[in-house]
């Protein structure tokens, strides 16, 4: 009797299942998850928003201390950097005047606030306010701070779109290095908090502390967005390519506003 | 009076849906990682599996799995369809396998759960994502974090258990009358909906 029960429990709940997902794709079910997206949006964005401002008042002393020790570290390679920035200033006004851009800036950043993490707690994925009714479409680029890579939007609804960190397991971009010989490579997610550049040519010599930015051979992704730092190289005779472990230019867990990239 | 019962039912149905996409998000967004891994829905349900054989509680899934996929990347149905069968495969084998309640059997379930949820959810991903299977494979945080999740959730689900059985005992000394080998949850509780 029990048995006859719960197999007809599993019959229905198929059915139940087959139901909810075929109306989802015939799009009966819409107001109700815009009704549900409202309702929990809200919720999502106070909390994050609340666990982040908690985050930053948590940067304590030993924190700063260790954080000052690190810029004085690496002042040096600040002033390198300043310097290589100042000369990729001046190569990218000419560039700019050779290309004939439009009048004004004919990439157009759609600034908007980060609601919260998605539900599923394995993926790296974040939430954010703007969807198709902004503009807002899939594999743009997402970036923070003055050009600082964080993303690409790998979902969109009408009013929010979903951003698949330079973190996660599923993100793969084409990556260079600031070096003599501009290294390409891919860079890859899923290795906790740092990303890997993977399929750099042998012969290419790559430093830790090497800046890696985008390689701009995606449609959607410009060249030059940075993404992070070399931290390790490895470089093995038996293999065809290096690779090298980054570290991200920017703390993941504290993003409140983020840029979209759209053309 | 007819309506005004099924009025309380539904009431409950979406008080308990709500709880626990609110504890989801609250776990998400909130706590610090591996501890974001939790799977709030599995622990729900498997906790109220523990003390009453009721399959009907599977259907609670379909709305909370519904809430945490209409803000997942991926596309809609995987996460809900995983979800389901893998807690219907454990509903089954709870009742016809596991049938002892100790805290290792409700450890295993929690644990073959989640293993299964996340298989079934990779699988569906190949299926139906845009992830091929080298980059799934290729991410060398899948098994950590898997590991993570389930031994997590599987021990949360252990200690609501054990908090559960304890305030049992002691706030209904009727409990020892039950006839050994009767479950708990036979009796009427707060979720019988039906």
């Amino acid at each position: 009797m029990l048995y006859t029960r719960n197999r007809k429990t599993y019959y229905y709940l198929g059915f139940f299942l087959f139901l909810v997902i075929s109306f989802h794709y015939l799009g009966i079910l819409r107001p109700l998850e815009y009704a549900g997206r409202s309702f929990i949006v809200p919720i999502i964005s106070n909390l994050y928003d609340f666990k982040v401002n908690l985050n930053n008042s948590n940067f304590s002393n030993s924190e700063a201390a260790s954080t000052t020790a690190w810029c004085e570290n690496n002042q040096q390679q600040i002033v390198l950097l300043s310097a290589q920035v100042k000369n990729l200033e001046n190569e990218n006004k000419q560039l700019k005047e050779q290309v004939d851009f439009k009048a004004g800036n004919p990439q157009r950043w759609i600034t908007t606030a980060v609601l919260g993490r998605s539900l599923d707690g394995v993926e790296k994925t974040i939430i954010i306010r703007g969807g198709t009714n902004d503009g807002i479409k899939v594999n743009q680029p997402v970036i923070a701070g003055k050009g600082i890579l964080v993303g690409k939007i790998i979902k969109t609804e009408n009013d929010i779109a979903v951003v698949r960190l330079i973190s996660d397991g599923q993100f793969n971009i084409s990556g260079m290095i600031i070096n003599k010989s501009n290294s390409l490579g891919i860079v890859e997610g899923g290795y906790g908090l740092s990303l890997r550049l993977k399929f750099i040519p042998r012969n290419e010599v790559v430093v830790v502390g090497d800046t890696v930015v985008t390689g701009g051979l995606e449609t959607e992704c410009p060249l030059g967005l940075l993404v992070g730092s070399v931290a390790v190289v490895e470089n093995e005779a038996y293999k065809p390519f290096q690779q090298a472990v980054l570290t991200p230019a920017l703390d993941l867990a504290r993003l409140n506003v983020v840029s979209v990239l759209a053309k | 009076m007819i309506f005004l019962k099924r009025l309380w039912q539904f009431i409950k149905i979406i008080f308990f849906v709500a709880v626990i996409v609110l504890t989801q998000i609250f776990v998400i967004n909130f706590l610090p990682f591996p501890l974001s891994a939790i799977n709030i829905a599995v622990v729900a349900v498997l906790w109220y599996l523990m003390f009453s054989l009721d399959l009907q509680i599977l259907f609670l899934v379909i709305p909370v799995a519904f809430f945490l996929e209409i803000f997942s990347a991926e596309s809609f149905g995987i996460i809900i369809s995983a979800l389901v069968i893998s807690l219907a495969i454990v509903g089954w084998v709870l009742s016809s396998v596991f049938t002892n309640r100790s805290p290792l059997i409700v450890f295993l379930s929690g644990l073959i759960s989640v293993v299964l949820y996340r298989v079934l959810f990779f699988v569906g991903l190949l299926i139906f994502g845009d992830a091929s299977a080298s980059i799934i494979w290729s991410s060398q945080n899948l098994l950590s974090n898997l590991f993570y999740e389930s031994v997590l959730t599987a021990s949360v689900l252990v200690i609501s258990y054990l908090i559960t059985l304890l305030l049992i005992k002691k706030f209904r000394p009727e409990y020892i009358n039950l006839v050994p080998g009767e479950h708990y949850g036979r009796q009427k509780t707060f979720l019988h909906y039906r």
